[in-house]
């Protein structure tokens, strides 16, 4: 299977919405502090599932929380 | 430290404790000369089955240990986070890996058998002390992950 990269915007979008915290997000979509640093890191990519409950507590359609390139090396959105 | 790496440190420092007991414990009788005896497959089984109970009484001491000096040091109260997506992940891969190790470990240990002169019941003892460590060794990867974030 071909590798990409997905990148993100919910540190972005965390500060344009109230400048939520890490913390609020996890406990919005059911996971831990520690997963959604991983996300913002581009470290650990979401499930699809976890991908849309993200874009839903932003109010935002998915394509703008999560984008996808074929292109090996590409840089993190959002590098912590 | 989240509550989950939190499970894991506590599950690594007392896989290695009895571990290490149940190697002293194991050379005890085999220097002794016990496992070549009629009583052997007795020492053998009861063996496991305190290493058994001793694995959850010194899992249970420790993890209370970690609590108290957790809270105390940090002033946070022990939350009662369930696993999310990733830390399944985490557990399958380390898993995987574990699985893994334990096969190699007992296809070497079979290949000792076979071709060396070593008894049964000592490869009993060894099976068992390379499942802790192939337990051992899926707590270090679980570590390093949730380090590195996945």
């Amino acid at each position: 299977m071909k590798k990409g990269q997905i990148s993100n915007n919910v540190r972005r979008l965390r500060f344009e919405n109230h400048e939520m915290t890490q913390q609020q997000l996890a406990k919005a979509v059911g996971v831990s502090r520690q997963t959604i640093v991983a996300i913002e890191k581009c470290k650990y990519s979401p499930s699809l599932e976890l991908a849309f409950l993200i874009a839903h507590t932003f109010n935002t359609p998915l394509g703008d929380v999560f984008s996808f390139c074929m292109e090996k090396k590409v840089t993190c959105a959002n590098p912590s | 430290m989240s509550s989950q790496e939190k499970r894991v440190a506590v599950s690594l420092i007392s896989s290695l404790i009895v571990l290490a007991l149940y190697i002293y414990y194991g050379a005890g009788l085999h220097n002794s000369g016990a496992l070549d005896g009629p009583e052997a497959s007795h020492l053998v089984g009861r063996s496991a089955f305190i290493m058994i109970g001793a694995g959850i009484v010194v899992s249970i001491v420790i993890h209370i240990l970690f609590t108290i000096v957790h809270t105390v040091a940090t002033g946070e109260q022990a939350g009662e986070d369930s696993a999310d997506e990733r830390d399944k992940l985490i557990e399958l891969k380390a898993m995987q890996i574990a699985f893994v190790t334990f096969s190699f470990g007992f296809m070497a240990l079979l290949g000792v058998m076979a071709f060396g002169d070593i008894g049964p019941y000592l490869v009993t003892l060894l099976t068992i002390a390379c499942l802790y460590g192939a337990s051992i060794l899926s707590d270090c990867i679980k570590l390093v992950l949730y380090r590195r974030g996945f």
